[in-house]
């Protein structure tokens, strides 16, 4: 599955995705962006997974394997503890690459190897400093563009142009994301947060809905004639209380004509 | 003071009718195709919002009743009409121009060029054909020491109280340097055209309108209201939330600074910063999703 780039207009597709509407189209169920599916309540400070294989550690200090994706857990104390990833490079996009300094700051290299600085977080607040990025990511197969950034405060932010364009791509998880990890096996993205281990399973970004001739057609049909029939009704209130107002002799004491 | 004293004389009620129920015409069809369409794909551009005040204005036009409204359903016309064209005015270029579309951030400049050329064009019928008693206030011509003293503080005032606030409320949570440098040659003036724009429409077209026939306050608190519901038919990409209770206030404050001054000018540089403000350091997001 390729993730589209976000438009300009992204947040009227999400809305109008949320609104209740008519036709299969349009009612079609979106599948959660991010999932809780293991260690709820514990605070996690790494992930990585390669394989159906996760490995996470534990703020604690403990280090835990998964064997299947995620579902269950158990201690193995002879694992080395999976690190955060400072760099990351997507496939789909060759020669492209997002990294993080060791002052925090986000770079990203273009396609044309040019170095910039992609990424300038403000702070949380007058008494809250700026938020430390904990990871980066991306799939090393050709399966998205996308780079995936998490925070220590703005949850998980997500390029799909090589770093030049970030979004917060977060619904559902907390704001506090340790670690990062993609496994394109399983064309997923884990999350290490303070809240457990969260999944996103690669999916296209919501965008409206496109309809057949047909449904177009009706569709407009029926807004204009909400509009026609709204408009009408406005027109006759309004005449109305032009009348009452003016006490039978409208367009008197000094209004224009 | 002949200006003043016709306007003590006009009834409130025409004008005060004209925006209530404008609003609630608007509202009704912004909101009721949602509860069996999909408005928000089928008509992306709310041009349904647009034909709802053109109808009211011809009826006001036909109607000689209705013709103390027409201040009003001018400034709804301005609004909406030239809201449909900037929202849509992208696609119609991609119609128009195929492979030779400019890019996005320069696409949003020449819609916002648009915009304001058709509210100039509602101003200047307003001009033209309404009584001189009832042509709204348009303060274009003022811009003094005061003007630009306000215009200054105001956007010193703005951005310290959105640097204060939690960034979450408002989604300043980053700049993009690389998105920035490519993109806010065309979309700082861009925000300019449409600062200049929608305060002709807000604090020149309808408050002007307004106070004409009703108390400063009155006049102000009206257009506020206005503004800020008629965001609800935005694509804001920051958190939605506050959206609309906060461009109320911002609203209240632009038409209060606008009275004050007798200027248009301190509010479209203050609407104008802050447009640049949410380009250069709002991170959009899948809010809502």
């Amino acid at each position: 599955m390729q993730v589209r780039t976000v438009p300009l207009g992204i947040a009227a597709g999400v809305t109008g995705a949320l609104f209740l509407c008519a036709g299969s189209a349009s009612a079609a169920a979106q599948t959660p962006w991010w999932i809780q599916i293991a260690l709820p309540g514990t605070r996690l400070a790494a992930v990585q997974a390669t394989g159906s294989r996760v490995v996470v550690r534990t703020s604690s200090g403990q280090t835990l394997l998964s064997p299947d994706g995620g579902m269950t857990f158990v201690a193995d104390p002879s694992l080395p503890p999976p690190s955060a990833s400072r760099i990351a490079a997507p496939a789909s996009l060759p020669g492209t690459m997002v990294a993080v300094a060791g002052d925090g700051t986000v770079w990203r290299r273009a396609q044309n190897g040019h170095w910039m600085q992609s990424l300038l977080l403000l702070p949380q607040s007058l008494v809250q400093g700026v938020p430390r990025v904990t990871s980066v990511t991306a799939f090393a197969q050709p399966l998205s563009a996308a780079v995936y950034l998490s925070t220590d405060g703005y949850s998980v932010l997500v390029s799909t142009d090589g770093g030049d364009d970030w979004i917060r791509a977060n619904p559902g998880l907390p704001e506090s994301v340790f670690g990062l990890s993609a496994d394109s096996a399983l064309k997923s993205v884990y999350a290490a947060t303070s809240t457990g281990l969260w999944v996103h399973r690669l999916q296209a970004f919501p965008a409206p809905p496109v309809y057949t001739d047909q449904s177009l057609a009706l569709r407009w049909v029926g807004i204009a004639l909400v509009t026609v029939a709204v408009s009408a009704l406005a027109m006759l209130l309004l005449m109305r209380v032009m009348r009452a107002i003016a006490g039978g002799t409208v367009g008197t004491g000094g209004a224009a004509t | 003071m002949i200006a003043a004293k016709r306007a003590a004389q006009q009834p409130w009620g025409p004008a005060a009718a004209a925006l209530l129920i404008g609003t609630l015409a608007i509202g009704a069809a912004l909101l009721i195709p949602h509860a069996f369409s999909d408005p928000n794909s089928v008509d992306p551009n709310v041009i349904r919002l647009s034909a709802v005040a053109v109808i009211l204005i011809a009826a006001a036009f036909l109607r000689a009743s209705l013709a103390p409204a027409r201040p009003v359903l001018l400034a709804l016309v301005a609004i909406t009409a030239s809201f449909s064209l900037l929202s849509g005015a992208p696609q119609l270029l991609n119609i128009v121009l195929g492979s030779r579309t400019p890019s996005p951030a320069a696409q949003v400049f020449w819609a916002s060029l648009a915009q304001l050329i058709v509210t100039l064009t509602v101003a200047g019928v307003a001009w033209r054909v309404l009584a001189p008693a009832l042509r709204p206030h348009l303060r274009l011509a003022r811009f003094g020491p005061t003007a630009a003293i306000a215009g200054v503080v105001g956007v010193a005032l703005l951005v310290g109280v959105a640097m204060a606030l939690p960034a979450t409320l408002l989604g300043r949570e980053g700049i993009q340097p690389v998105a920035v440098a490519r993109d806010l040659p065309w979309l700082g003036p861009a925000a300019v055209l449409q600062a200049l724009s929608q305060e002709l429409q807000f604090r020149g077209l309808l408050m002007g309108a307004l106070e004409r026939v009703a108390p400063r306050w009155w006049a102000n608190l009206g257009q506020a209201a206005f503004f800020g519901l008629s965001h609800l038919a935005v694509s804001y990409q920051g958190p939605v939330g506050p959206f609309v209770p906060a461009t109320i206030a911002f609203g209240l404050l632009l038409g209060w600074i606008v009275q004050r001054s007798q200027s248009l000018w301190p509010a479209v540089l203050i609407h104008a910063a802050g447009d640049i403000a949410i380009t250069v350091a709002v991170l959009p997001g899948l809010y809502g999703y």
